[in-house]
């Protein structure tokens, strides 16, 4: 599985998904590589999805693992969901939960 | 074959020299060897022993030569796995290939080189060794592989049993219901049941994931929905009986103790319905479901409806909503878990809510059960493979108005 990720300062965290499909072959893997790189107290992880084009409700759940791994420590938001994606946040809510930039750029100039 | 049991090797050849040869080089080949002086005499041989490991046949013998010994060797039934070692004193290419064609593993120039002779056959009886190993393991895995589609199919009918008929035509109400999981068993679940005089409810479930232990987790949480008319309904008030309201089911589902204790990473999406017979007014909840479509049949036309929400099991204390709209006589109401909308056809394109639209709109004159049947096969179609490689399910519901019962066309 191709997950990588970038560090922006002591507090964020930029993890990039490398793959088409987050599904169900995909989300146990990212599940424990996100808890390994998130385990140096990171405040806030950017999740970025531009390259993923589906999800389904087993990639929807390893988020949700994820933002409860997270929870005590700080916060995710998603940058760059493709339409499909969007959409599924939109129909379970987890636009609700997720706050969600177009691009890096973007998160970043909001977390500065 | 057992790895106490030697491997047997046949020598054919019609030349006593090159028997005696063959027999002084291989002595010392962990094998049995059995030289014939006729492709008969060798065939007779193969006819009764199973266990062949290697032939190695001369081209030219009187009577059946060796390629028609090989010929029949391959046509054997019990000789599927043997290797052919073919002998030729004719360095001829044609040869080769011909001896290649019918079947021959590899050759043996005559005269006989003893080294060359010995690295071959002892090459051959390694890979077929190797072979062996192969097939045995394969054998031991087929056996596996059987007995758990065998368990899977057993489960599969287990599971059936905590859903309701497919169909089912009440007063005023006409509903039927299509459940195709995509492995032998999969975490789809709908019910429906009477609330009381009026209300109808009926829900959909789709566990996330698929296969056993969506599976399992379907079947634990459709063995609590069954549970009528006591403090662990929950579509009903504890002690007072009364209809809940449709969020404050999935609420109650949400935060139960239940859902709690399977303690699993799985979670589920649900649509719960309840649909006043008399009245025709339906209050849903959607939780993480597809969203409905309502089918008018006054304008034979298709509403989108619902404004999505939380799934269940997901998120603690998370708030449901109840959403409304009123249905007229013979409209219908279609739900489905997402493996429809969300099947992708061969350049990835999704099949979507608008074409599932306009197939309910373009096909209202079927009936119930021929429109989902129907609109399942058209989205199997549309990705070009055999079957969905999701679960799915579809629920259509009619109301006929106040005291109607549906009367079959056909």
């Amino acid at each position: 599985m191709n997950f990588t990720n970038k560090k922006v300062s002591d507090a964020v965290l930029i993890i990039i998904i490398n793959e088409e499909r987050l599904d169900a072959s995909c989300a146990p893997p990212f599940k424990k590589y996100f808890s390994e790189v998130v385990n140096k107290g990171f405040s806030k992880v950017v999740l970025d999805l531009s390259c993923v084009s589906f999800m389904d409700s087993s990639g929807l759940g390893a988020l949700i693992s994820c933002l409860k791994l997270m929870a005590a420590q700080g916060e995710i938001v998603i940058v760059g969901a493709q339409a499909n994606v969007k959409g599924l946040f939109t129909l379970t809510r987890m636009d609700r939960l997720f706050t969600q930039y177009e691009n890096i750029d973007e998160v970043l100039t909001a977390i500065a | 074959m057992a790895e106490s049991e030697r491997m047997k090797v046949v020598m054919v050849d019609d030349e006593a020299i090159i028997r005696y040869q063959l027999q002084t080089v291989l002595k010392d080949v962990d094998a049995d060897l059995f030289a014939f002086s006729s492709g008969e005499e060798a065939y007779e041989f193969l006819e009764k022993n199973n266990d062949v490991a290697m032939v190695i046949t001369d081209w030219v013998m009187p009577g059946m030569d060796g390629f028609e010994l090989i010929l029949r060797i391959k046509a054997m039934e019990n000789q599927k796995f043997t290797y052919i070692v073919l002998l030729t004193n004719i360095n001829d290419k044609d040869c080769l290939a011909m001896g290649m064609s019918y079947g021959a593993d590899d050759f043996i120039q005559k005269p006989i080189e003893e080294k060359e002779v010995f690295a071959r056959v002892y090459a051959g009886l390694r890979m077929q060794q190797l072979q062996n190993e192969l097939r045995e393991t394969n054998d031991e895995l087929r056996v596996a592989l059987q007995r758990m589609k065998v368990d899977l199919i057993a489960a599969a009918e287990l599971h059936k049993t905590i859903l309701p008929d497919p169909e089912l035509n009440v007063e005023s109400v006409e509903i039927t219901s299509l459940f195709q999981p995509c492995e032998y068993i999969g975490g789809d679940l709908y019910g429906y049941r009477d609330l009381n005089e009026d209300l109808f409810a009926f829900y959909q479930i789709d566990v996330s994931g698929h296969g056993v232990p969506s599976a399992l987790f379907s079947f634990a949480l459709g063995n609590e929905l069954l549970k009528q008319g006591n403090d662990t309904d929950w579509l009903l008030e504890p002690k007072t009986l009364e209809v809940r309201e449709v969020h404050d089911t999935v609420r109650s589902i949400n935060d139960s103790e239940a859902l709690n204790n399977l303690n699993s990473d799985l979670y589920f999406t649900m649509i719960y319905v309840q649909l006043n017979r008399k009245t025709g007014h339906v209050n849903f909840c959607q939780a993480g479901h597809p969203h409905l479509i309502h089918f008018k049949h006054q304008d034979n036309a298709c509403t989108i409806v619902g404004e999505g929400g939380f799934p269940v099991g997901l998120i603690k204390d998370a708030d449901y909503q109840k959403q409304s709209f009123q249905m007229q006589k013979y409209d219908r109401i279609f739900m489905f878990s997402d493996g429809l909308p969300e099947a992708l056809s061969s350049s990835d394109e999704m099949y979507g809510d608008e074409r599932l639209c306009r197939l309910i709109q373009e096909n209202s004159h079927l009936t119930l059960n021929n429109l989902l049947e129907y609109l399942y096969q058209t989205v199997v179609n549309w990705t070009e493979s055999k079957k969905l490689d999701d679960d799915v399910t579809i629920t259509a519901i009619q109301w006929n108005g106040e005291g109607e019962h549906y009367e079959f066309h056909q």
